[in-house]
């Protein structure tokens, strides 16, 4: 059996040291390139959004590479995301014999994770299999506090190019980490790294607020290094969707019965929007009110084309903008999207920020 | 005589502006691209250098989509989008300006602006429509020469409801209404009135349109353009004399305010490079799946450029 899953932003290696550690062998799919995209599209209906044609591409080139088992995770009745699996299962098996295992996140993580675990690590010790969870999740959360710490001091250093490979370099060496105490240690020191070059003045940078669909928002491939060419030009950047935190909340609080993603974000979009649409759409407007009540200087919306519930929330989004005065980009992406034409935008929108502030 | 040159270098034009110390245009030139920016760029100068022998430039600004090229091959102190190069310069033809419409060859832009500063844009995304190369199609499968299209559109008095959504309905619809034997004025001012709609629909929507109006690009010189977002916006709407130089004039002027924030000396290859020879060259790297497009700019045969590439493997080698 050789495990493969999808690419979304750092996940890979969490997932990977947790299943390796319990005696699964993993074949990782590639990095995301161009091949992927093509390949993926190549092998997917035309009108689908970009994430599932993304996800099928990984998953060619893990079986490309000799992966015989795919897992992916879903939530079905979130967005037409949580139905893809089931398309994807059907389609990659016409080809080769495969397992396809689909953990699903709408109803409780935790049992699910823990029930894939134990069915692809049948020799492994129950303690083995939460502890290896445990730890995945902190990891996961240790990247997103450098991932938070590189947008906050990439902005206030001279060189945002020296913050960027520190983090990156930061990534793979999380990834050897594997005890509570070796990440602890590791993230500190390398916020400290970054924290000694960020010498930028007591001026606070223009401040934009990514929001969106969540893949687009975690994968800096497909989403064109919107961060890093932010705060490149000096503009802090706060994205309010981490895989780490995600979950955290949904594997333990909501285990706990201390959390309800819905209601919160059901709480934090009024009045703008007031139903749950699909997907992430909810949020997207629920953190754009925050933003603009916490004086952000402009927000990005990031969604793939045709993504239904980010359409029905630009509409909220687009009010919000007008009521509070606020800045607001939006970027469908799709596997046409250029290079040219988002960087065209953004350093406009860049511009226009900064001439505001002045 | 000192000067700023701002160079904007679209799809469809390009065009020049030479501004004097105290920002006033004392010179301007807009000619075609015709797919070779470079050698619009090299003819341009030497027209302008022609008429204008005894300039000093003190700094260059380009803009539009051929920036970046343009940029290396005339050594510009400042590189910018074209929606802040059309803002800037609208503001410092009408300083109460609130809203700019702005139509070129290949894209079209709303820009809100108020109290001087730019608070929001729109640029299109999906379809090029409603931009300056579909009019020229249209013109030139009518056989009117485009210069001539806004009057033809203005003669008439009843107009036709043409599908606007995308160019190629746009075009069916054209040709069925001829058929169907409508005035050729009629469906020209049906066709701006679609595309006026169209506009508004994908850029304007949600926006406050607030007057003043500035209309600028190369499409404000058609009348019929012009008079089909007054009767849909219920407002006049000025088209600058400059309208369709307004790039380039901004392009000058961010030049002139990042020399003022740099206080250095322009790097301006100066007007000889319009005898230069610039060979561009590109070709697929293979260092990874990524297979990127790189471009290589030769300049008197020696390569003064390298971009395209996502990792920097190329771009990163060149001294900046």
């Amino acid at each position: 059996m050789q495990v493969t899953f999808p690419h979304m932003g750092y996940l890979n290696i969490p997932v990977s040291n947790m299943l390796t550690n319990l005696g699964v062998s993993v074949i990782e799919a590639p990095t995301i390139t161009k091949k992927t995209i093509e390949l993926g599209s190549l092998h997917s209906p035309e009108g689908v959004c970009l994430p599932y044609k993304i996800n099928m591409g990984n998953f060619l080139e893990g079986i490309e590479r000799g992966a015989d088992t795919l897992v992916t995770v879903c939530g079905a009745g979130k967005c037409r995301q949580g139905f893809y699996n089931s398309v994807q299962k059907i389609s990659l098996s016409e080809k080769t014999p495969l397992q396809f295992h689909t953990i699903n996140a709408s109803e409780n993580l935790f049992i699910n994770l823990y029930g894939f675990l134990r069915t692809v690590a049948p020799n492994a010790s129950r303690f083995s299999i939460v502890e290896n969870i445990a730890i995945a999740i902190k990891t996961l959360k240790a990247l997103d506090a450098l991932n938070n710490a590189k947008n906050y001091y990439g902005a206030r250093a001279k060189n945002a190019d020296t913050i960027i490979s520190i983090y990156q370099s930061g990534i793979s060496q999380l990834g050897q980490c594997h005890t509570f105490r070796e990440i602890n240690k590791k993230q500190a020191e390398i916020t400290a790294q970054m924290q000694a070059i960020a010498t930028g003045g007591a001026n606070q940078p223009a401040k934009v607020g990514i929001i969106g669909e969540l893949y687009l928002l975690l994968e800096p491939y497909v989403n064109h290094n919107i961060e890093d060419l932010l705060i490149k030009q000096g503009v802090e950047v706060k994205k309010f969707v981490y895989t780490g935190d995600w979950a955290y909340s949904q594997i333990i609080l909501r285990t706990l019965g201390l959390y309800n993603e819905e209601t919160d974000h059901l709480k934090q979009a009024r009045p703008y929007l007031n139903y749950h649409v699909g997907g992430d759409g909810l949020k997207s407007v629920g953190t754009a009110l925050w933003c603009t009540r916490h004086h952000y200087d402009g927000i990005i919306h990031l969604y793939p084309f045709g993504c239904m519930p980010e359409i029905v929330a630009q509409y909220a989004l687009k009010n919000i903008a007008k009521d509070y005065n606020i800045p607001m980009l939006a970027l469908s992406i799709d596997e046409h999207a250029s290079d040219v034409g988002i960087i065209t935008r953004l350093e406009a929108f860049i511009d226009c920020l900064k001439r505001k502030q002045k | 005589m000192q000067a700023f040159l701002g160079l904007d270098v679209g799809s469809v034009s390009t065009n020049i502006a030479v501004l004097n110390m105290q920002d006033q245009i004392i010179d301007n030139l807009y000619i075609r691209t015709q797919g070779r920016p470079i050698d619009a760029v090299q003819s341009g100068l030497r027209e302008i250098k022609e008429r204008n022998p005894e300039l000093t430039i003190e700094g260059v600004g380009t803009t539009g989509s051929g920036r970046q090229l343009a940029g290396i091959v005339v050594g510009a102190d400042s590189i910018k989008n074209e929606i802040t190069a059309h803002a800037v310069a609208a503001i410092h033809i009408v300083p109460d300006v609130q809203t700019v419409i702005e139509i070129g060859g290949q894209d079209s832009k709303l820009i809100i602006i108020r109290n001087g500063i730019v608070t929001d844009f729109t640029m299109n995304t999906v379809c090029a429509a409603g931009t300056g190369s579909f009019l020229d199609q249209q013109a030139a499968r009518l056989n009117i020469p485009i210069e001539a299209f806004g009057e033809r559109a203005i003669e008439s008095s009843a107009s036709v409801r043409v599908a606007g959504r995308c160019a190629v309905f746009a075009e069916s619809d054209m040709i069925h209404k001829q058929q169907t034997g409508h005035q050729i004025p009629d469906i020209l001012n049906g066709l701006c009135q679609a595309l006026v709609r169209n506009f508004l629909n994908n850029l304007g929507k949600g926006k406050e349109l607030k007057g003043p109006i500035i209309f600028q690009g190369g499409v404000a010189a058609n009348k019929g353009m012009k008079r089909a977002f007054e009767e849909a916006l219920n407002c006049s709407v000025i088209v600058p004399t400059y309208h369709n130089v307004m790039g380039a004039i901004g392009a000058a002027l961010l030049a002139k305010e990042q020399m003022a924030k740099l206080e250095q000396a322009t790097v301006f290859h100066g007007f000889d490079i319009v005898d230069f020879t610039y060979t561009p060259r590109s070709f697929a790297c293979d260092g990874c799946p990524n297979i990127c497009e790189v471009i290589e700019l030769k300049m008197n045969d020696q390569i003064t450029a390298m971009w395209g590439d996502c990792c920097g493997k190329w771009s990163k080698s060149m001294p900046l």
